[in-house]
């Protein structure tokens, strides 16, 4: 699971819509380099919520990121903070962990790098 | 193809049905991959996406990630989700390849997308929502499903987003509880049939956007399950055992040029009908004889009459001889 994912990802429950971002606790990482195409970050960051992507990458253990993105971003002048965030975003994989809810504390499994945002027949 | 006897979905749920020998049979028949990979290029085209730029975007039921891979190899990062665990591990290689720009998540749909608002700049699904058409699990209300998973599909699309997912409706009450759902839950948009008159190449593309209004680039071409069903003109074509050619739709005319070839045609064929309001007599080309009774008589103050006013005295219509 990237952590570009983990941005989008929310409970599936509709009681706790508000809760996010879900908690994450990694167990095991991994490392994949992916072409950089600096368009794509550029386009994805109005996307992103950028305190839940802070708060992801400190988890994993990379706390170089800027507090605050600046409000221009051009893709010649921020080209090392567009790469830090393409590293950030795109090349670390959650292999093993947790998902927690804020709210509900409950808790969704990632194995092999597929989280299960499956919920159980009375959770429904 | 599905066929009465083959419907997985009326078997068991999906995670159950795409058991990993199941899951294996899929991902390695290279038939299906074929079928697979076409129905995915002609939603991908359908989703009409903005040239040149990379987009996020959202595969559902992506199982074993054949049209998510496709999504890839456009140059756009994808996400995709599926019920089965035994489908996505067939997807887990495929998606961590080298430059491989896709992540995966299991997910029911019918309990509604797990994302945020306003992420996606479209999306697809290829051979997926009539799993929620029947019921996998005594709880299930194929109709709330039908609309939870609308409802949240919406949410997660980008205001001018669209989504393009490939069905293989049961039957036609399936197709109109799915499209009342759609629209129910405000989407705008309908039902693309390619092959529509070869029973078992038919394909149903739903295609849908949030807002009503001109959108950019050229429409697909809609059209409602009534038009897709075999009129007089069509039956000639019917046992025509090679499928139709598939024109892209940047081939097409566009579509005002052709309300005019329309037009045109009807009128021409009104002409050679017409040859009296009478069809007793038989149509006479070009005339427009007028016999006693029949359409466009005329009760004038002299009785019966069956000329119009303005032709009374005219000795005939139609060609000068």
């Amino acid at each position: 699971m990237r952590l570009l994912t983990h941005n989008m990802l929310i409970n599936p429950m509709q009681k706790f819509e508000g809760a996010y971002p879900l908690k994450l606790i990694p167990k095991k990482i991994t490392k994949e380099e992916v072409k950089y195409n600096p368009l794509f970050v550029v386009h994805l960051l109005p996307k992103l919520n950028y305190p839940a992507l802070l708060y992801a990458a400190s988890t994993v253990g990379l706390k170089d990121l800027p507090k605050e993105l600046p409000k221009k971003i051009d893709p010649t002048e921020h080209d090392e903070l567009l790469k830090m965030l393409h590293h950030v975003l795109l090349e670390v994989h959650v292999e093993e962990g947790l998902l927690v809810c804020p709210k509900s504390e409950r808790e969704f499994p990632i194995k092999q790098g597929i989280p299960n945002m499956r919920l159980n027949e009375d959770e429904v | 193809p599905r066929t009465a006897m083959s419907r997985p979905e009326n078997t068991a749920a999906a995670d159950r049905y795409y058991n990993p020998r199941e899951a294996k049979k899929y991902s390695e028949s290279s038939r299906l991959i074929w079928i697979q990979r076409s129905m995915t290029n002609r939603a991908i085209q359908l989703l009409n996406l903005p040239k040149g730029k990379p987009l996020l975007l959202l595969d559902v039921g992506c199982g074993s990630s054949i049209s998510s891979q496709q999504l890839g190899r456009e140059g756009h990062v994808w996400v995709g989700f599926d019920l089965s665990r035994s489908m996505l591990n067939i997807a887990l290689p495929r998606s961590r390849a080298k430059n491989s720009t896709g992540d995966l998540a299991e997910i029911d749909m019918g309990v509604g997308i797990p994302c945020r608002s306003g992420l996606y700049d479209g999306c697809i699904s290829i051979s997926a929502v009539q799993w929620l058409c029947t019921k996998q699990h005594p709880s299930h209300n194929p109709e709330k499903r039908l609309r939870v998973f609308f409802r949240s599909l919406r949410k997660v699309l980008v205001f001018d987003a669209r989504a393009v997912l490939q069905l293989y409706p049961e039957n036609s009450e399936h197709m109109d509880m799915i499209l009342q759902a759609a629209h129910g839950v405000g989407f705008e948009g309908g039902i693309v049939v390619d092959y529509p008159h070869n029973m078992k190449a038919k394909k149903f593309y739903l295609c849908l956007w949030k807002f009503p209004g001109k959108r950019p680039g050229p429409s697909p071409r809609l059209k409602t399950l009534s038009e897709t069903q075999t009129t007089r003109k069509n039956k000639k074509n019917k046992n025509k055992s090679a499928p139709e050619p598939f024109i892209p739709d940047s081939l097409l005319p566009p579509p005002e040029y052709k309300l005019k070839m329309k037009k045109k045609r009807k009128k021409k064929l009104k002409l050679k009908k017409s040859g009296g309001g009478d069809e007793r007599i038989g149509a006479t080309r070009g005339r427009k004889k007028r016999k006693s009774g029949g359409d466009g008589g005329y009760i004038g103050e002299n009785g019966f009459t069956s000329q119009h006013p303005s032709m009374v005295g005219r000795r005939r219509l139609g060609r000068r001889r």
